[in-house]
């Protein structure tokens, strides 16, 4: 009966993704070899085959790596795993678990853990070890901002293989918290220590770690899968600018670059622009100009007079044309988006077509922007129709891409001035006016956090635009509390669906990461995953299965 | 140049002198008038025209997203001399009222100025910029404020050597025992003395002010990116030096490099016009 | 006043001063507008409530500014300045590995631009007037009027991009293993930076030697040393510079802030991770500690050099001996 609930939804999420078949479950049958002979292919490995340097944006620099603190919980873990992991297709597969079961009622979960599993500094990984992480991060759920487990009540060793997690209430992305919190062993766990170099049960284990230049990895040789076929990996932290000359002089075989340097050639290397799942929209204040007390108890004016007009944001949802939009700004990078990626089971797969100017310019005309001083920008009882999009000071490709949309929204009319500044600052701004954000990840939760009401001025980036939507509230509630994952997925898609129609986040495009790679170096992309956000960081998802060709 | 030559064709040097200062404000207000009144367009985005070389349809190429460089870096460099000119001239008067404070008053008001001066020379010039913009939150407040706030010390130093000078002479001794306040002395008889050698540290000090200007906002403590400035400019150039577009970095420096020169000229010329037997270097 | 008592109160007067401008320093620095305790722990902290508090404890982040001051220098002088939000490590840990780099490219342009800017300044007053001079002269007076980052960008143009002769950036080859890196490495990446500055202070010294040296050699004393019949080489070596070797070297001294400004704008074009990039890193992040300790390290190395300038012109002038200090 559980298991068949389990299979359902294994489905799925396949169908979702777009990719017939249910073969999910080979990669948790694989025996996993005695160490001997585990150590034995490291040796023969490290003989055998030459070291990569990977330039891989500096994300990976700028926080811990150890997972109670939230580390590599966006799907690219190298060191450490979790009881589950996402596979190519974006379907939840076992990686510590072997198998699971979810009660009746959504609120216990139940793991069995794979066998003959060691860490990387020999010793063995047992059910204890998942409950002693489950517990830390939950007891210090301060220090972890990417998995929640605060309605977690019980986690329970039955025995040395199986765990047993209870839930206060249903919540059914508790699902993705298990994919995403990676096991830390019990015995050898050091807070300090683990922040750059983590004991884990990963294909990798980190060597050297030279704060803001370089993180050495070599495989674990007691990795409990197949052993990666390159005897070690570099990552080199640089200015990305460097990091194009040094692969140019041969330095690196991989180099992630933004998309203004596509369409350059390396000697020796080939392009690579991989799917992700990141997505990159414009928050719209929904709200008219207004005074409110944030919740620090601060007064601050608020909301947009312009962007509060549904009308001026339907008119840009439709009326801009994203694929010129990208071919502008990012050399034709990237694949229009007008909501979250498809390769996301929960995201709605709503299309709609856009580069529609002339009903975009019916639209405005109907709620009184009219352009009548003839200078190009419509205006509306003495406003002009005219607003500020804040991009990041420093990531040059949003502020090409707010510059880009800027260009297209002038010829609906509609004045857009691009501006730049520090996220200390856009902090402050982002109530009232517009700002480029980057969203890529596998929790659906994100959802929670675009809409959510209460959210409103709490600080962060939660509900920026000041979405307030009673409908959209109690869908949320709903879907968060769904005792079973169908019920879960669509009531998110109707929580899209709701908010969409109202138009609160300008969705522009599904970036694709690029890279430069050695010709000779097979990163392997039929087993990369789609790459959540992480500026570069997720093409080591798969660096255990790279090859020298 | 020989002595003897040189006296020979002083007043054609003279006249040289003053046509070649005469040029070289009229190129910087140029510059300055044609850029604050330059239409946008001249700038604008055109995504068809991309990193486009230098040639006859734009003298110095177009960057990333297709802008004409000429016009951007005559925008630039307006901007940028605005802020450097405001600054400079803020801090000049800063030094021309503490340089004769310190000179007339004496005793603790001068030994509480000199102490500023040493103690604003203390840290490294570009450190202190990069504080206070720190302080200040960056941005275009942050910068300016912060050029304008250390550019005093050095002339502080000329005016209150030269305000020394007349301090002792008789003319102001005379004046002071005819009754008049210190205020009056300063007024009269102490600023028109240092008003020359005031008004050539003033302008050796816009090239400076304009240079580390571009260099704060060339490091991300200055300008925005959405307002051309050259420091911005040759910011954006560092990410498309490594795929050759040399032309990015190039010219706005030269311009730059330009300006800097004919402040120095300037400065230079008005000292020889003031004071002529200071040519003979 | 006696040259010792001249000595010790310029000694005194300068380490009053260099208190004074960390005095400054700690005031610009925590008056920028961030909450205390996020700009000791940054934005993305993960640290506990009980950690944050201890924190706020030990730097006395709630006290006013005064104490908070005397909290801050208090451990400064026991060694600790804190723990760095960029680079997680201890501040003072930080400043010693980085300044190790930006010691090695100072001392390199520093040396070589005072031997070589002496050198060709003397010959520019030799042959002052010639077509070498004016060359020259041209050459310095663009070279001090170009901004340092943007000379970086066209020494980095033409000698890594164009003609690609030496790396792009960094301190070291990329990947290597610390212990690996040899010697010959170090140097083959210090050059371009190095040559950077270099070229930069050296035009300041160029000019002030050949200015010197023309003046004095139309000064009196070397008419009458004509008179009496010494040659011209015999009168160089002689009198003239024996007269500005020493002023030189002063001034030489006095140029480390001048220095230092163009090395963290030449760091900052070559990506050599020394002092300067650590600066524009800890500033740009809101790094505090990071930035105190770097702004205090800067005005200790001001202060030396001015510190030795001072005592160099305190011994070799004799005016000094008849009580005529300057300000």
């Amino acid at each position: 009966m559980r298991k068949r609930k389990i299979l359902a939804w294994i489905l799925m999420l396949t169908l979702a993704s777009g990719l017939a078949g249910c073969g999910s479950g080979d990669t948790q049958s694989a025996a996993a070899g005695d160490d001997a002979a585990a150590q034995e292919t490291a040796d023969e490995g490290a003989l055998s085959d030459r070291e990569v340097t990977a330039y891989v944006g500096t994300s990976i620099f700028e926080s811990s790596l150890d997972p109670v603190k939230g580390a590599m919980s966006y799907a690219y873990p190298f060191t450490n795993n979790a009881l589950l992991k996402v596979n190519p297709e974006s379907e939840y597969v076992g990686d510590l678990a072997a198998d699971w079961e979810i009660s009746e009622d959504a609120l216990t979960y139940t793991f069995t853990l794979r066998d003959g599993v060691k860490f990387s500094d020999g010793s063995d990984f047992d059910a204890g070890d998942v409950v002693f992480t489950y517990e830390t991060v939950r007891d210090h759920q301060a220090n972890n901002e990417n998995v929640d487990l605060t309605r977690l009540d019980t986690v329970t060793a039955l025995d040395d293989r199986t765990v047993e997690f209870k839930l206060k209430e249903c919540y059914s992305p508790f699902f993705d918290t298990a994919a995403m919190l990676q096991i830390v062993p019990e015995d050898s766990y050091d807070s300090a220590l683990f922040d750059t170099m983590p004991v884990g049960t990963g294909a990798w284990k980190v060597v050297q770690y030279d704060t803001n230049q370089q993180i050495i990895l070599e495989p674990n040789e007691y990795y409990f899968g197949e052993a990666p076929a390159i005897s070690k990996v570099t990552l080199v932290y640089m200015d990305s600018d460097a990091a194009f000359a040094a692969a140019q002089s041969g330095q690196l075989d991989v180099v992630m670059v933004g998309s203004s340097y596509a369409k350059e050639e390396v000697p020796g290397m080939e392009l690579a622009a991989l799917e992700t799942m990141d997505v990159r929209n414009i928050s719209l204040p929904v709200q008219e100009e207004h005074t409110a007390t944030d919740a620090s108890g601060q007064e601050m004016t608020v909301g947009n007079n312009v962007t509060s007009d549904r009308a001026v944001r339907e008119a840009l949802s439709i009326g801009i044309d994203r694929q010129s939009i990208i071919d502008n700004a990012f050399n034709g990078v990237g694949v229009p988006a007008v909501n979250f990626t498809d390769n996301l089971i929960w995201a709605s797969t709503d299309d709609y077509e856009d580069g529609r100017r002339e009903e975009a310019e019916a639209i405005l005309e109907e709620a009184g922007w009219l352009d009548e001083d003839g200078d190009g920008v419509r205006e509306k009882e003495g406003l002009a129709c005219s607003f500020d999009i804040y991009s990041p000071g420093g990531d040059q490709d949003r502020y090409q891409l707010a510059a880009a949309l800027a260009e297209d929204a002038a010829q609906l009319g509609i004045q857009i001035h691009v501006k730049t500044a520090g996220w200390d600052e856009i902090v402050a701004l982002q109530a009232v006016a517009g700002v480029v954000w980057g969203w890529g990840q596998y929790s659906p939760t994100v959802l929670y956090s675009l809409f959510e009401s209460d959210l409103y001025l709490t600080g962060g980036y939660d509900n920026v635009v000041g979405y307030d939507n009673p409908q959209v509230d109690v869908k949320i509630d709903e879907a968060l509390s769904a005792n079973n994952q169908e019920d879960a997925v669509a009531a998110w898609k109707e929580v899209q669906r709701m908010a969409d129609a109202d138009y609160p986040y300008l969705y522009l495009v599904n970036i694709q990461h690029c890279y430069f790679v050695n010709e000779n170096l097979d990163i392997s992309t039929e087993t990369q995953v789609p790459h959540p956000h992480g500026h570069g960081s997720p093409i080591i998802c798969n660096m255990g299965d790279w090859s020298w060709k | 140049m020989h002595r003897l030559k040189r006296e020979h064709r002083h007043w054609n040097r003279r006249m040289l002198v003053t046509v070649v200062t005469a040029a070289a404000l009229l190129y910087l207000v140029g510059i300055f008038l044609w850029g604050t009144l330059m239409d946008p367009s001249y700038y604008a985005v055109h995504y068809e025209n991309k990193l486009l070389p230098p040639g006859l349809s734009h003298l110095f190429g177009t960057d990333f997203m297709g802008r004409d460089m000429f016009f951007r870096c005559v925008k630039g460099l307006s901007n940028s001399l605005v802020i450097g000119v405001l600054a400079a001239a803020f801090s000049s008067v800063l030094a021309l009222i503490l340089g004769i404070a310190s000179a007339v008053c004496g005793g603790w008001v001068d030994r509480a100025v000199n102490w500023c001066v040493d103690l604003c020379m203390g840290l490294p010039h570009l450190v202190l910029l990069i504080l206070i913009s720190f302080m200040l939150g960056k941005g275009t407040k942050g910068v300016t404020i912060a050029v304008a706030l250390t550019h005093w010390p050095s002339l502080t130093r000329v005016v209150r050597a030269e305000v020394l000078q007349v301090r002792s002479s008789q003319y102001v001794q005379a004046a002071y025992r005819m009754g008049r306040s210190r205020l009056q002395v300063a007024w009269t008889h102490m600023v028109p003395h240092v008003l020359p050698a005031y008004l050539i540290g003033l302008v050796l000090l816009f090239p400076h002010a304009i240079m580390h200007e571009a260099s704060i906002t060339f490091l991300g403590f200055g300008l925005p990116a959405e307002m051309p400035a050259i420091g911005v400019i040759l910011s954006e150039a560092m990410n498309h030096i490594a795929t050759g577009k040399w032309w990015l970095a190039l010219f706005p420096g030269l311009m730059l490099l330009a300006a800097v020169l004919l402040f120095d000229a300037i400065g230079d010329n008005l000292k020889k016009l003031w004071n002529p037997g200071s040519g003979n270097e | 006043m006696t040259r010792t008592k001249y000595l010790l109160g310029e000694a005194v007067r300068m380490a009053l001063l260099l208190a004074a401008v960390s005095v400054a320093a700690f005031v610009l620095i925590t008056k920028a507008p961030i909450d205390p305790l996020v700009s000791y722990i940054g934005t993305n902290s993960t640290l506990s409530q009980e950690a944050k508090d201890e924190i706020s404890e030990y730097w006395g982040l709630d006290d006013p500014l005064p104490q908070r001051f005397v909290t801050w220098a208090g451990h400064a002088l026991q060694g600790d300045l804190g723990e760095s939000i960029t680079y997680k490590k201890p501040v003072l840990s930080i400043i010693r590995e980085r300044f190790s780099y930006s010691f090695g490219l100072m001392l390199t342009a520093w040396t070589l631009s005072g031997i070589l800017g002496f050198l060709v300044g003397t010959a520019c007053g030799i042959f002052q007037g010639s077509p070498f001079d004016r060359a020259v002269k041209v050459f310095c007076l663009g070279v001090k009027s170009a901004p340092t980052f943007w000379l970086g960008l066209l020494i980095l143009t033409v000698f890594a991009v164009q003609l690609g002769w030496f790396p792009i950036g960094m301190a070291a080859p990329v990947g290597k293993l610390a212990s690996e890196v040899t010697l010959g490495d170090r140097l083959y990446h210090l050059a371009l930076p190095a040559f950077t500055l270099t070229i930069v202070s050296m035009s300041e010294v160029v000019l002030y030697t050949r200015q010197k040296l023309s003046e004095i050699m139309s000064s009196d004393f070397i008419l009458y040393a004509r008179a009496r019949g010494e040659s011209r080489g015999q009168i160089i070596v002689r009198h003239a510079l024996r007269n500005i070797a020493l002023p030189a070297v002063t001034v030489q001294f006095a140029s480390f802030s001048e220095l230092f400004g163009g090395m963290a704008l030449a760091e900052n074009v070559f990506s050599y991770p020394g002092i300067g990039t650590a600066t524009t890193a800890a500033a740009m992040n809101g790094d505090v500690p990071l930035l105190l300790g770097l702004a205090l390290c800067s005005a200790v190395f001001v202060f030396a050099g001015n510190l030795i300038a001072n005592l160099l012109y305190g011994v070799f002038d004799p005016r000094i001996r008849e009580g005529s200090g300057h300000a």
